[in-house]
């Protein structure tokens, strides 16, 4: 069967359309530039879009720092020891002070120490969700967990649904809780009442799952000893392994539809753009 | 002048804690990431009086020192190395009288010169990287064995060994003592149970 020539051209132009959007769009992350931060052993990493400067904790030189996006440090913020992940809302930094068991926050000048429901052992990641703090009790294997109405912690060591084996970062994102279960290499997901909802990553071989991030894109994960990043859909399907210009990332951030991913051994951040 | 004599004397004090001090050289399995070498670092700085507390984790090494009146020993370390959740692979201590210690791979390897030898095979549960370091590790410990090596895929332990000082027994129970099932000795629950979980091999039923 032959067609006319404008009949042929429109068709063309629907599949060009339809091939072009939706699931079979071949659009993904591509590598874009890398932000050097030499000396700086990166662990946690936020952006803020306001200011357009990084939040950065520097572990292994015990501080916090601010830096731009040519990598050039603007502002040593504070002492700390060992800070490990943040998490920045509204305006308030988070940060999960590993070395001496506590959470702090930054409002301005102010720096306040958070009162626990519990005590932690090693505080690797902080989040709040407006009415809700989170926190990965890396020792202790669990998630100190609570809101207005009380401590509502969970989780012991162990590597079935709802346990956790060193979890290093915890993130909200719609009532639901995503945490970074790093030494069972996979995330998971629980819903507001700490119900186990979903366990993402576990068969992909992850080595060492350090850091998250969530939004209605997917989940992020990185993924610290194969030097990869890991991208979910919210259903738990795999949608892209990120395995080029990365060198033991232990944080992922997105922002203005870039990604940014923070490199500890390579002391760098690398910026992939969707396209 | 106060000020000279003043930082003299400090700088004395400090080179006479130096010299009272053991230093420890710790290699440590499973030192991947920074949460872990900095998860090592905090569990050795809750112990009083430890300090100059390094980690390197490239190497996997952990360096610090105590003073010569604690008597740290080798089991303490391990203990406090086994707490934040990584296995030994040695440790060398330099103590403050001259004497050098040396434990595990690092002190006890390698053949005595004309000295006899035997080679068995035993058969050991486990189940990873981490088992196969704890294992030869205990294996190694006993009087007489000269080399250990366990195979994952075949849980089985070649042990090279000096039949006049070594006895067989002894080195089932060395093993079983750190959680791991002989084809002698089982392990007592308690040393099972805490074993790491990745560790937790699956039993047979007694």
């Amino acid at each position: 069967m032959k067609l006319k020539a404008p009949v042929f051209s429109f068709t063309l132009v629907i599949l060009f359309l339809l091939s072009s959007c939706g699931p079979n769009s071949t659009e993904s992350w591509q590598f874009s530039n890398e932000i050097p931060l030499e000396g700086v052993g990166i662990i946690g990493l936020e952006y803020d879009a306001e200011e357009e400067l990084f939040w950065i904790s520097d572990g292994d030189n015990n501080r916090l720092i601010r830096a731009d996006q040519s990598g050039e440090v603007v502002e040593d913020v504070h002492a700390f020891s060992r800070p490990m992940h943040l998490s920045y809302r509204e305006g308030i930094l988070y940060v999960a002070e590993y070395g001496a068991d506590r959470i702090v926050y930054i409002a301005g000048e102010d720096l306040v120490s958070v009162p626990l429901p519990q005590a932690p052992d090693a505080p690797a990641g902080v989040d709040v969700d407006g009415r809700r703090m989170a926190v990965a009790d890396f020792y202790n294997h669990r998630i100190l967990l609570w809101d207005e109405s009380g401590d509502l912690s969970f989780g012991i060591e162990g590597s079935e649904d709802g346990d956790f084996h060193y979890p290093t970062q915890v993130r909200f994102f719609e009532e639901k809780l995503y945490v970074a279960d790093a030494y069972n290499h996979r995330v998971q997901v629980f819903d507001s009442d700490n119900n186990h909802l979903k366990t993402i990553g576990a068969g992909d071989g992850m080595d060492a799952t350090t850091g998250i991030f969530v939004d209605e894109s997917g989940i992020y994960a990185t993924d610290f000893e194969n030097s990869r990043l890991l991208i979910y859909s919210h259903e738990g399907e795999l949608i892209q392994t990120i395995d080029e210009q990365l060198d033991k990332p232990t944080a992922v951030i997105k922002s203005d539809n870039k990604l940014f991913i923070a490199n500890y051994r390579g002391q760098s951040i690398s910026v992939f753009e969707w396209r | 002048m106060k000020t000279i004599i003043l930082i003299i004397t400090t700088l004395s004090l400090a080179f006479a804690v130096h010299a009272q001090s053991d230093h420890f050289t710790v290699r440590v399995d499973g030192l991947g990431c920074p949460f872990c070498a900095y998860g090592l670092e905090k569990k050795f700085k809750e112990v009083d009086k430890i300090s100059d507390i390094k980690v390197e984790l490239q190497k996997g090494v952990l360096t610090y020192q105590v003073p010569a009146s604690m008597k740290m020993t080798f089991d303490q370390v391990e203990k406090l190395v086994d707490d934040a959740g990584y296995t030994t692979e040695s440790i060398k201590v330099e103590r403050a009288d001259g004497r050098v210690e040396k434990s595990g791979k690092e002190g006890n390897s390698g053949s005595p010169t004309g000295a006899l030898q035997s080679e068995t095979k035993l058969a050991v549960s486990g189940n990873c990287g981490m088992c196969k370091d704890r294992i030869e590790k205990a294996a190694l410990e006993v009087d007489g064995v000269v080399a250990a090596n366990w195979d994952v895929a075949d849980q089985s332990l070649q042990l090279t060994f000096q039949p006049d000082k070594t006895e067989l027994e002894a080195v089932h129970r060395a093993i079983a003592k750190k959680g791991h099932d002989t084809e002698m000795v089982r392990a007592s629950d308690k040393a099972y149970n805490g074993l790491h979980s990745c560790c937790k091999y699956e039993r047979e039923l007694q």
